[in-house]
């Protein structure tokens, strides 16, 4: 039996909450889901059919085609935590600007390089397990095409089996906008990019709130920009565009170091954007390592902070003709 | 619709109401309630299997719900509403007889520290027994008494004394 005052405490609470009423929206439930899942699976080696790989590296060779710069970022080493701009539109910065938004800015001046699809052979190693090799094609219009040998990629363009289904194409929108468009727009736009339909009046409402750091679709956003920047791997705008996204997460850490004698920035996201995607209760990280002049993806590793990574993919990053690949030259 | 996928629906229409009501009185922002209740349903759709084979259901998924509304409070360490300065939205009829102002009893339930906020709100929102609320906040039957009973003391001040009955 309750007492008088536990009595009140439960009368007045089911007042303060009545009569508020409150539709799931079930559909876009069930494609964030999809997504989740998606990506997961992406990241837990894309062993299946059609399945995308995330990202990550441990050595990437980049063709001449995407230029390089000798431009590098206000801060050579040192963690730096990535918090949330002060200004979420751009050039209304009053402070130093971040590390990544400088080098966003150096990326964007980029020219475009040549080709018009980037080419990304990926080895994903899952703790314990065998190295598994596929081969990426996302095409610069948003098209992805996949194969689980090299040589089966020429097939794959021949009969554009484009496995994108507009997701790609979407993220590498929202990420091209990003870099000289309003960051809020920006991360709205990131956040639903896994669906057709207009966004929903709850995600607007806290898509608002960025710049006052009420932010609770990080996690969303997130995962589209690491989505994006391997999709758009090829294209400076598209690198820029998602640095300068990832630049208003409060929860992610810039830590600069260098792989493999190449100076790096590594995108570390914890508990703040992925929250309880290990599961209920679980942690889990992800890290993306850039190249620290380029912006070009080096490395992914997932797993539990401060332990060994559960998950480690590498890229090999080569621009192309699709012409050239239907043809088997490449 | 597979089988599995129509009892999702079921689950997530019989779980929706509560779940929202339960996260406004974490959070006081409904808009923010509607965006922890999606994500809420979106690991409870990830992990429908565990969540029908789970003994208790209702726990569990309130269990996410408090881990959502945990990471977004361990980000910004604040909430929507500024305790003390900004009105909340609390779009409720005329005031009880219990209570003496609602917006005061929703100011002073935001400013508890987040775990005694959401013991107070398994335990007297949800009705929840101590064992049920431990539970899910994942911590001991005595924890759920001393924060019950520190949230209680903070609470009371809000609280019209009940007129005895004639």
């Amino acid at each position: 039996m309750n007492s008088p005052a536990e009595q009140g405490v439960s009368a007045a609470l089911r007042d303060l909450v009545a009569d508020q009423p409150f539709t799931p929206d079930v559909s876009a439930i069930e494609q964030r889901a999809r997504q989740v899942r998606r990506r997961h699976r992406m990241v837990q080696g894309g062993i299946g059919a059609g399945v995308v790989a995330v990202a990550a590296v441990t050595a990437v060779s980049v063709v001449s085609s995407v230029p390089s710069t000798s431009a590098r970022p206000a801060q050579a080493s040192g963690t730096h935590p990535a918090t949330a701009h002060p200004s979420a539109s751009p050039g209304a910065s009053a402070g130093i600007p971040q590390p990544l938004v400088q080098l966003a800015a150096v990326i964007s001046a980029e020219p475009q390089p040549k080709g018009n699809a980037t080419l990304m052979e990926r080895e994903t190693t899952l703790a314990g397990q065998a190295t598994v090799k596929v081969w990426d094609l996302y095409a610069d219009d948003g098209r992805y095409f996949f194969s689980r040998t090299e040589s089966g990629l020429p097939a794959q363009v021949q009969e554009d089996n484009n496995q994108g289904d507009g997701l790609f194409a979407r993220e590498i929108a929202a990420a091209t906008y990003a870099v000289t468009g309003n960051l809020d727009t920006a991360a709205l736009k990131m956040a639903w990019a896994a669906n057709t339909s207009p966004p929903p009046a709850w995600l607007k409402a806290q898509v608002k709130k960025i710049s006052a750091g009420g932010l609770q679709i990080d996690n969303y956003v997130w995962e589209g920009s690491e989505d994006a920047l391997t999709a758009g791997a090829g294209n400076p705008q598209v690198r820029a565009g998602v640095l300068r996204l990832v630049s208003v997460l409060p929860g992610v850490t810039v830590t600069h170091g260098t792989v493999d004698g190449q100076p790096t920035v590594t995108l570390t996201a914890g508990a703040a954007e992925l929250g309880g995607a290990g599961g209920a209760g679980q942690t889990y990280q992800e890290a993306i390592t850039i190249n620290a002049q380029t912006g070009i993806p080096l490395k992914f590793a997932g797993g539990p902070p401060g332990g060994p990574a559960d998950t480690t993919v590498t890229w090999r990053l080569t621009r192309v003709n699709l012409a050239d690949v239907a043809a088997g030259k490449f | 619709m597979s089988r599995s996928e129509e009892e999702y629906r079921q689950f997530v229409g019989s779980r929706a109401a509560s779940l929202h009501r339960t996260a406004y009185l974490l959070c006081g922002d409904w808009h923010l309630a509607s965006d922890l209740v999606q994500e809420t349903f979106v690991h409870t759709l990830r992990h429908w299997r565990r969540v029908q084979q789970a003994d208790n259901q209702n726990a569990y998924v309130k269990r996410i719900l408090i881990n959502e509304f945990n990471r977004h409070w361990r980000r910004y360490g604040r909430l929507p509403v500024r305790v003390g300065t900004d009105r909340p939205e609390v779009a409720v009829p005329d005031v009880s007889d219990e209570v003496a102002n609602r917006a005061d009893l929703l100011r002073a339930l935001l400013a508890l520290p987040a775990r005694q906020r959401a013991t107070v709100v398994l335990r007297y929102l949800e009705g929840m027994s101590e064992r049920e609320t431990a539970a899910v906040m994942r911590c001991s039957e005595g924890t759920v008494k001393s924060q019950t009973a520190r949230a209680l003391n903070t609470l009371g001040g809000c609280l019209k004394p009940k007129e005895p009955s004639l």
